[in-house]
């Protein structure tokens, strides 16, 4: 029996050379969009449980008592003018308490971030307070002549409407707004870049021999993401950016640092989370690099 | 590669967002600062030059109703008389830090364009220095967010600062109403008497509803 001769020729290895460093170079390009498109994919949800969080922000208004602050306000700009027509405080307080101000700012809030409608009521205000006036008028026994009904419909209209614009807190108004924008963006590339992403994990499993390979470039894409939507928001928050954001009154501005505070920690939750993702997948890669063994 | 390649898509993916999506970051935060601005419960309709002029270029002023009345201390309209050398901002609210800073607006009065009286008091040391040399045919030129109206004097006078009749605020006409405190350039804290300036529109914009509800 003759001996075979050897029919492996060196002439294959400079192939097998270059189709690894092109697949290499593949796997690192896929590794690459796939942590891009994790990173929108996280970032979506970040905002979603961060700045267009409805329970959130009701939460942050809540607790910077919020329309406390905004009734002493109120109450200090009714003085203004009650004391210009020389009515008693106990009118004004009498219509304007602090139970109205915080049910009807509530329920302005709740219908704005619900997308409902956002009227602030007036004529139940408008007509408390006629009753008020008159009443306070009939003590001092004044006639309603057509002058002093004009005039009490000026001041009913101009205590009423500092009112409704106290009530209506406008910053939520601008919430729903960007909330809608960011609805009607992502109800198409959300899926877009899911499919997308699930191909890239497909490619980079078939391409390798080794299944452990392409888990090696998934977790590495996983944990870039990760890192993308961490380091920012954890800078932001260490240094503590929303502090000085130079915004008036001071009750505005404490609900505005923790909101935004939050919706900063839901970013570092995101990527902690798709870092502890991307070590289970690298632990995974070492099982079945073993089980290869 | 565990630690060279994330370093590197994280630098790429970092350079991608600030310097290829700069314009988009700039726009982000443009938004962000617009809603903490006009978001504040304080932030009315402050005198917004950008507003002034989109009224006037479309030469669509914007209905009464539309516009919620400004708080109590808010600078919404510029009056001005160049004859007169005025020039101030007028503040909803006629107290004494609206007159340290322009004039102030008495809230019982109608605001700009409704068709009724407007009354608006300021010192005579300081922004309404001009008003002594007011007479019949001088011109004012007030600029609000939602349009710019014209007036022109029609007559002055000297009454007390008590006197009622001096100034009726139930009439169904556009009337603009300065004043200020008389003698002139007093240093005395009493002065007891008031210098009216009358004025009447005269520009043919349209007379914008009065204070409306909510819708």
């Amino acid at each position: 029996m003759s001996k075979q001769k050897k029919t492996t020729s060196n002439s294959g290895h400079p192939t097998k050379r270059r189709n690894n460093q092109i697949r290499t170079c593949v796997s690192v390009v896929c590794s690459f969009l796939l942590a891009m498109f994790l990173t929108v994919l996280l970032g979506a949800v970040a905002m979603r449980f961060g700045f267009f969080n409805r329970e959130m922000t009701l939460n942050k208004i809540n607790e910077s008592d919020y329309y406390t602050n905004v009734y002493q306000e109120l109450m200090e700009n009714l003085k203004v003018i009650a004391d210009s027509k020389e009515i008693p405080e106990t009118v004004v307080t009498t219509v304007f308490t602090e139970k109205r101000v915080y049910i009807n700012g509530k329920q302005f809030i709740e219908n704005s971030l619900n997308n409902n409608d956002t009227v602030v009521e007036r004529d139940a205000v408008e007509k408390e307070l006629e009753t008020a006036l008159r009443a306070y008028y009939k003590t001092k026994n004044v006639q309603i002549t057509n002058a002093v009904q004009s005039d009490m419909d000026a001041t009913i209209q101009a205590m009423t409407s500092e009112y409704t614009r106290m009530v209506r807190f406008q910053f939520v108004d601008y919430i729903r707004k960007y909330k809608a924008a960011y609805d009607s963006v992502m109800k198409w590339l959300l899926p877009i870049l899911a499919v997308l992403s699930v191909l890239l994990i497909a490619v980079l499993i078939k391409l390798h021999r080794y299944p452990h390979r392409g888990v090696r470039y998934i977790g590495i894409g996983l944990v870039s993401a990760g890192l993308i939507n961490l380091i920012l928001p954890l800078v932001a928050l260490i240094q503590r950016w929303y502090t000085d954001l130079g915004i008036q009154p001071d009750y505005y501005a404490e609900f505005l640092a923790d909101y935004f505070k939050w919706s900063l920690y839901s970013f570092v939750y995101t990527g902690v989370i798709s870092i502890v993702l991307s070590i289970g997948l690298f632990i995974w890669m070492r099982v079945l690099k073993n089980q290869i063994k | 590669m565990y630690i060279m390649l994330p370093v590197l898509f994280v630098g790429i993916g970092y350079g991608l967002i600030f310097f290829g999506g700069a314009g988009l970051v700039q726009m982000v935060k443009d938004q962000v600062s617009l809603a903490m601005t006009k978001g504040a419960p304080d932030y009315p309709n402050g005198f917004d030059e950008s507003l002034y002029k989109k009224a006037v270029e479309t030469g669509n002023a914007k209905q009464w109703s539309e516009v919620p009345l400004p708080s109590i201390g808010t600078s919404y309209a510029v009056i001005y008389s160049e004859k007169l050398q005025i020039q101030a901002d007028v503040y909803y609210g006629d107290s004494e830090d609206a007159f340290s800073n322009g004039v102030g607006q008495y809230t019982g009065s109608a605001m700009f364009g409704c068709g009724k009286p407007i009354l608006l008091g300021g010192h005579d040391t300081t922004y309404f220095a001009g008003l002594e040399q007011a007479k019949s045919g001088d011109t004012f030129l007030v600029r609000t967010n939602y349009g710019e109206y014209t007036y022109e004097v029609t007559e002055t006078k000297v009454a007390k600062a008590t006197d009622d009749s001096a100034y009726d605020l139930n009439t169904e006409e556009e009337q603009l109403i300065l004043y200020t405190c008389y003698p002139f350039g007093k240093v005395s804290q009493n002065r007891q008497k008031r210098f009216f300036v009358y004025c009447k529109r005269i520009d043919d914009g349209a007379v914008i509803k009065e204070v409306g509800k909510d819708e």
